[in-house]
């Protein structure tokens, strides 16, 4: 043998001891979502086959207003949850990981007692909701200490857009292991279905989806990314078994309770027409095959089904971009189409006529305002802005007085996706990447693109959003890093609060000892 | 096999094992891909504008201490040809940044990179002693601390990288910087300590504006020693660059990053300029001066197209630098002109790099070095990347190809971990 033909076999030796031992340790803490030893180089999927679909989909324990009011104590917990085969160690309300659903009318009362059993501060927003910051309503500054009991008193106006909503946890600096967790809840605001009679008839199927990243323990990761592993769910089931007659159309209510996690979901043999975004009807009808989802988004969308057979609703494998997540694929529940002879035969969907009730195009002809908000981040430090600042509570970013209707561009100055959020308020899209976009109803949240911007209109017009609350991104994982801002819309006739005054009702001595429970 | 290659293989083994160990340990593993977009020499410029706490209010919303632990690591697989002097034997070799960042508060916080590379000289009599130069082969690991500093607020104390140029750290490419990096023969002001004064502009409507201050000088300390390839204390009489008795080396640099052009692409560029002090036995202190601009134009960039995975983008970027005095020498400059196109489609990357390098001397005869360095990269669904480069270059009468296969993972085993944690 040459002596270059025994350096080439020393080098691949070496390589060989080097994979080796790479597969060795990368096998060694193996979480619960992992698929196989070379998980670190290909990185892991959860497989999860059809035939594990058993159960069939349940709605979350479900809580409804009556005479105008809902009177409710969650009940925020560590709890040991079955997933499957899987025991993790989450957090929930009342030990729902799926989440409670409430279902109140426009004009209704919720009353909700938040009692924090958990070694950390906690607290509740109510994502989407137009009502008010203060007091005891949406404050989603006002800490929970552990062991202490909050009550929320959120008054729905009348004329509250009906949709699907939902609440969930909002400590700064630990809202992305709470939530992902299971520290949130459904909230439906009946009428929807009001504004597209078609839908009227139809079975309602909530679909909660939620993400939880395990170690070999059951624990969540210390860094919970995607890569460490992933079990994605249902309503709080692994791959729950939904089931439709051929011909009848339902209305899946999605909502992304995720703190980080984008789906990408595709039906097998089916497509989704949606109706609905962030709560209200979007305009037009759309016929799509694959519906996309992001933290905090909302969608609805009917779903006719084929002929007899099982048909695999799938998250496809997902990116946020260069310097963002990838969201390994998993089959996360199976429909099953069945003739019931017992029924009669469904009958066909109505003609989709959308009457988008108090939605109409926010007037441009009149702007107050222009404001930018740029979303970047330091890759190294791990910390991301808006517009060069991480979010300090005893800071108020943006003044805006009543009234105002204000146009916003949001800017993304990064690798990766962004998804912005702003309480209390609704808002147009106007243009994506200076390119105009039709009227496609009001939402609460928006994905901005890759080094792209969006521009958006609000209306700071409603008095009942009077007080302070805030903007950010919907990727938990950066709001905790620094990516959100506080906003205080102010009543003019008044003025703004002083700089550093509490906003009435929060008690900045429950911001003491917010330091993980110790 | 040389009886000597094969004490520096087994010591690469042995160091690899070693990091291997470090890299791929139990610890939760993160999905980082590799910053060949970003410059993190440059990220650690910025900063928040910190607002110290009013004294009469709580400290903020959240726990103290915060510890984040990350590790960038790489294993190279290469190997050297040339036709003017010995190649180097194919072998691996192994790089890793360790990054710790312990925060105390939204203030104040403990900043420090430990990085593992190659370090060790090639031999002067090698007729390719200045061939890839900062590349691994032939060459002994040893890893010690590249930064440690406290940062409070918008200052740095400590030992850091002033923030001059970014092509050593921007260029895509594993090979690709090969003449920039080090200040010794290229221009990044590594092993330096001091203060840094950081400004950031208010107006974020052509993009991120910032302005930086530093004085500084080499690192005298044991911080400047490594392991197992020790590179020694540095005294005063050492002279090189920066060496001088006091931080009187002065920088000043102007950054803009992801300032839009039109609706269709983010620019970034800088401005920067170092006046050296005279260090031991030099004739004069050195001039460095910098400008760099990048622009990233998103090709298939609807959120929809990053959803599935296919989202592309150019990046073309160009960086010139001039050391005036170079080595200390009146009248002896070194310039450098470097550039780069790069084209990421999904997981995949593409990249082509040439840098060039003038030397020109009153007395020496001109000299002009060459490289040419392309690239192609995968992103694992795992978010290793694995890529294979080649590079060819000329350094003077000295011509070679390097050419490797890499695979590179960043670990993230702690992000902002409170001290004293609990789940939930």
């Amino acid at each position: 043998m040459s002596s270059h033909s025994v350096k080439i076999s020393s080098g691949l030796r070496k390589l060989a001891a080097v994979c080796g031992l790479a597969v060795v340790l990368a096998g060694a803490g193996h979480g619960l979502a992992r698929a196989g030893a070379f998980d670190a180089i290909l990185g892991p999927e959860l497989d999860v086959p059809p035939s594990a679909a058993t159960e069939p989909l349940t709605t979350p324990t479900e809580y409804r207003s009556n005479n105008g009011k809902l009177a409710i104590t969650v009940e925020a917990k560590a709890t040991r949850v079955q997933l499957g085969s899987f025991q993790i160690n989450g957090a929930t309300y009342n030990g729902v990981y799926g989440g409670p659903v409430l279902r109140l009318k426009p004009g209704d009362e919720l009353q909700m007692t938040l009692v924090n059993h958990l070694a950390q501060a906690t607290n509740v927003h109510f994502h989407g909701l137009q009502v008010s910051p203060l007091g005891h309503g949406d404050d989603s500054m006002r800490m929970v200490l552990p062991g202490e009991t909050w009550q929320y008193t959120i008054a729905i106006p009348k004329t509250h857009p009906p949709g699907v909503y939902w609440f969930h946890t909002h400590g700064h600096g630990f809202a992305e292991r709470q939530l992902m967790g299971g520290l949130s809840g459904t909230i439906v605001i009946e009428g929807f279905q009001d504004q597209i009679p078609a839908t009227k008839p139809l079975v309602e199927q909530l679909l909660v989806l939620k993400e939880f990243s395990a170690d070999g323990n059951g624990n969540l990761n210390a860094v919970s990314k995607p890569f460490n592993g992933q079990i994605k769910t249902v309503n709080g089931q692994l791959m729950p078994r939904i089931d439709i007659r051929p011909g009848e159309t339902q209305l899946w209510r999605l909502t992304d309770q995720t703190a980080n996690t984008y789906f990408r979901l595709s039906l097998d043999g089916h497509s989704f027409t949606v109706v609905g975004r962030d709560s209200h009807p979007i305009p037009k009808p759309e016929v799509v095959r694959e519906i996309m989802v992001g933290p905090g988004e909302r969608m609805d969308v009917l779903v006719t089904g084929a002929a007899a057979g099982t048909y695999k609703l799938v998250a496809e494998k997902t990116s946020t971009g260069p310097a963002g997540d990838m969201f390994p694929s998993q089959n996360m529940a199976l429909l099953v189409s069945r003739a019931d002879t017992s029924k009669p035969a469904p009958a066909p969907l109505g003609p989709l006529v959308m009457s988008p009730g108090t939605d109409k195009p926010i007037p441009g002809d009149r702007i107050d305002a222009q404001r930018l908000v740029s979303f970047s981040e330091d890759r190294v430090t791990g910390l991301f802005f808006i517009n060069h600042t991480t979010f300090d509570h005893e800071r108020v970013d943006v003044k805006v007085p009543l009234g105002n209707i204000e146009e916003w561009t949001i800017r993304n100055a990064s690798d990766e996706l962004h998804i912005f959020h702003i309480h209390q308020v609704a808002f147009q899209v106007v243009s994506i990447n200076g390119k105009p976009v039709p009227f496609d109803g009001l939402l609460d949240t928006v994905n901005v693109p890759i080094h792209g911007e969006v521009k958006i209109r609000i209306p700071f017009t409603d008095p009942i959003i009077v007080g302070r609350f805030m903007f950010h991104c919907h990727i938990l994982e950066h709001e905790d890093k620094g990516m959100m801002q506080q906003i205080e819309v102010y009543d003019p006739k008044v003025g703004p609060m002083p700089d550093g005054m509490n906003m009435a009702g929060m008690d900045h001595a429950h911001m003491l000892h917010m330091d993980g429970g110790h | 096999m040389s009886s000597q290659l094969m004490r520096m293989n087994s010591r690469s083994l042995l160091a690899s094992i070693g990091i291997g160990a470090a890299l791929l340990g139990t610890a939760a593993a993160s999905a980082q891909t590799v910053p060949t977009g970003n410059n993190p020499a440059q990220a650690r410029q910025i900063e928040q504008r910190a607002m110290p706490p009013a004294p009469d209010m709580p400290t903020g919303d959240e726990g103290w201490p915060k510890i984040s632990f990350d590790i960038l690591g790489s294993v190279d697989y290469a190997n050297m040809g040339s036709k003017t002097g010995p190649g180097r034997k194919p072998g691996f070799v192994v790089w890793a940044d360790a990054t710790l960042l312990l925060e105390f508060n939204d203030a104040l916080s403990l900043d420090g990179l430990f990085q593992f590379k190659p370090r060790q000289p090639l031999a002067a009599s090698n007729p390719n002693k200045d061939l890839f130069i900062n590349r691994g082969l032939d060459r002994r690991e040893g890893g010690k601390m590249k930064e440690l500093y406290f940062r409070y607020g918008d200052w740095r104390f400590g030992k850091f990288v002033p923030d001059f140029g970014r092509a050593y750290a921007l260029l895509p490419g594993p090979y690709a910087s090969d003449f920039i990096e080090e200040p010794e023969q290229g221009y990044e002001p590594s092993d330096m300590m001091g203060v840094e004064k950081l400004y950031v502009l208010d107006d974020e409507n052509g993009g991120w504006k910032q302005i930086t201050f530093t004085a500084f000088m080499a690192d005298r300390t044991f911080l400047h020693q490594s392991f197992p390839y020790n590179e020694g204390m540095i005294h005063y009489k050492d002279g090189g660059v920066g060496n001088t008795r006091l931080p009187e080396n002065l920088l000043v640099t102007y950054d803009v990053l992801n300032k839009p052009v039109g609706d269709w692409a983010h620019l970034s560029y800088q401005a920067s300029v170092i006046r050296w002090g005279k260090s031991y036995g030099e004739q004069r202190g050195e001039w460095w001066t910098t400008a760099g601009a990048d622009i990233t134009i998103p090709v298939t960039g609807t959120v929809a197209d990053t959803l599935r995975g296919e989202y592309s983008q150019f990046r073309f970027y160009v960086e010139g630098a001039r050391r005036d005095n170079f080595e200390g020498v009146a009248g002896r400059t070194r310039n450098f002109l470097s550039g780069s196109a790069e084209y990421k489609m999904g997981p995949w990357v593409f990249d082509l790099t040439t840098a060039h390098r003038w030397t020109m001397d009153r007395i020496l005869p001109d000299q002009k070095d060459e490289s040419y360095t392309a690239s192609i990269g995968y992103t694992l669904p795992s978010q290793t990347v694995i890529s294979l480069s080649a590079a060819r270059e000329t350094v003077g009468s000295e011509k070679g190809v390097y050419a490797g296969i890499r695979l590179t993972k960043a670990f993230s085993f702690c992000s902002k971990c409170l001290v004293n944690d609990s789940f939930y």
